[in-house]
């Protein structure tokens, strides 16, 4: 799976990126890398198994503990 | 710099607007917490939807060619718009994995069971994504002819279903305290109807600018009384069963069957209720691609498309831990956290606006 993971993000990359360094999009380049890198670990840690906190339920949560239980 | 040169006109519009109100609520249909008066808590709601809506598209048509995120640069300043956009971005990225998760937890319940969770949803938002790519042109054609096709299976199913059909299932009419119907009406007021704020983000790309307001409600409407339509057959057809049903219209269309040779026809309304699914999973995806391109000043939006649709499916998949959490997610807490968005946002831009005369040019 961690291996998948690899390729599907490999393709992504490689399909897109070389498209954009060509058209001289840095700042749009800037932007895709900084939201593909995080997202690779992201899924590279979901496929290892790796337990995240699940996100509405921490907002919920926190919400719960700062103006109460909604009825 | 425009990134966007497509145009869509009014039909189109309405089109893809009913598709979107349809989406994930023939999965979880609204106002459930209402059992068998679910009809009369989606028929209050979309009366206090419609409030909500005329506040965006009245806005909308202020600032006939810019969606929210310029109209929030223009209205606020640069550096405090922004962030205000940030949140409205925010909200429909988050909208657009509660859908997918939606539709991950009714896949994998009723029909695939054994297939893993990323796979139902890297499929479910792969076509998404290259509908996205595509434009919105070809996102309004989509919208013009699968909504026709599935109301068209809708209704099939409610002609074969008839034989089940007991009107009386309805009864006690108005047996829910006020409280609790008023409490429901507000949940179906904020999901699915509200939710259209993100069509703000398309109407600059409407050919026709005048009466905005207008196709706005009469979308609406439609796609409210579909959904009204769906609420009776289904309380009258599942009787007590309805309010504890978490998937009704699935529950309803099983027990379809026609001289014992056609039935387990709840296949065609599967295939039906993900088609709908794409719709909204799409238009949020464009959304937010759109929104974070113009916010971002960069000089397309399609290059988004893929990083922030994963961000979606990572998102979906991380949501919760289990449906149970959803659930209760949905009935406490959505309806307070979506208002300020869906109504909050446009609300205060259109006063602040209004305040300040903007913009120069509007009559």
């Amino acid at each position: 799976m961690v291996l998948l993971v690899v390729i599907i993000f490999g393709v992504i990359a490689w399909l897109e990126i070389p498209g954009m360094v060509q058209k001289k999009y840095w700042r749009e380049l800037i932007v895709y890398c900084a939201l593909l890198l995080p997202e690779f670990v992201l899924s590279l840690l979901l496929t290892m198994g790796v337990n995240f906190p699940a996100v509405s339920t921490a907002i919920f949560e926190m919400v719960k503990s700062i103006f109460g239980v909604p009825s | 710099v425009v990134l966007e040169t497509g145009k869509i006109d009014s039909l189109q519009f309405i089109f893809l607007m009913v598709g979107f109100i349809m989406g994930s609520s023939v999965v979880l249909m609204p106002g459930q917490a209402a059992a068998h008066d679910a009809w009369i808590a989606i028929l209050i709601g979309l009366a206090e939807a419609i409030l909500f809506v005329l506040v965006y598209s009245i806005l909308g048509s202020r600032f006939r060619n810019k969606t929210l995120i310029e109209i929030n640069e223009v209205v606020y300043g640069p550096l405090f718009g922004k962030l205000i956009s940030l949140a409205f971005l925010g909200y429909i990225l988050h909208l657009g994995s509660l859908v997918i998760g939606d539709f991950k937890d009714f896949l994998s319940v009723t029909v695939l069971p054994q297939t893993p969770y990323a796979i139902i949803v890297i499929f479910i938002t792969l076509v998404c994504v290259y509908a996205v790519k595509s434009g919105i042109e070809v996102i309004a054609r989509c919208g013009q002819i699968l909504t026709v096709i599935i109301v068209g299976i809708f209704l099939i199913a409610v002609i074969f279903l008839v034989k089940d059909i007991n009107l009386k299932n309805l009864q006690p009419i108005l047996e829910v305290p006020v409280k609790d119907l008023l409490v429901a009406a507000h949940g179906t007021a904020s999901f699915p109807f509200a939710e259209t704020v993100v069509f703000i983000m398309l109407i600059p790309f409407l050919k026709n600018h005048k009466n905005i307001p207008i196709t706005v409600v009469k979308s609406l409407l439609i796609g409210g009384c579909i959904l009204v339509f769906v609420a009776i057959r289904n309380a009258s057809a599942l009787g007590n069963i309805a309010g504890i049903c978490n998937y009704q219209n699935f529950q309803a269309d099983r027990l379809i069957d026609v001289g014992h040779f056609l039935s387990r026809m709840e296949i065609l309304t599967v295939i039906a209720m993900v088609t709908m699914g794409f719709i909204k999973i799409t238009i949020l995806l464009y959304g937010v691609v759109l929104g974070s391109a113009q916010l971002l000043g960069l000089r397309s939006y399609r290059l988004l498309v893929i990083p922030i649709a994963i961000l979606m499916i990572i998102l979906s998949l991380i949501n919760f831990k289990s449906f149970s959490e959803n659930v209760v997610f949905a009935f406490q807490f959505y309806p307070i956290y979506a208002p300020l968005f869906e109504f909050g946002i446009p609300l205060l831009t259109l006063i602040v606006a209004m305040i300040r005369g903007l913009p120069k040019c509007w009559k």
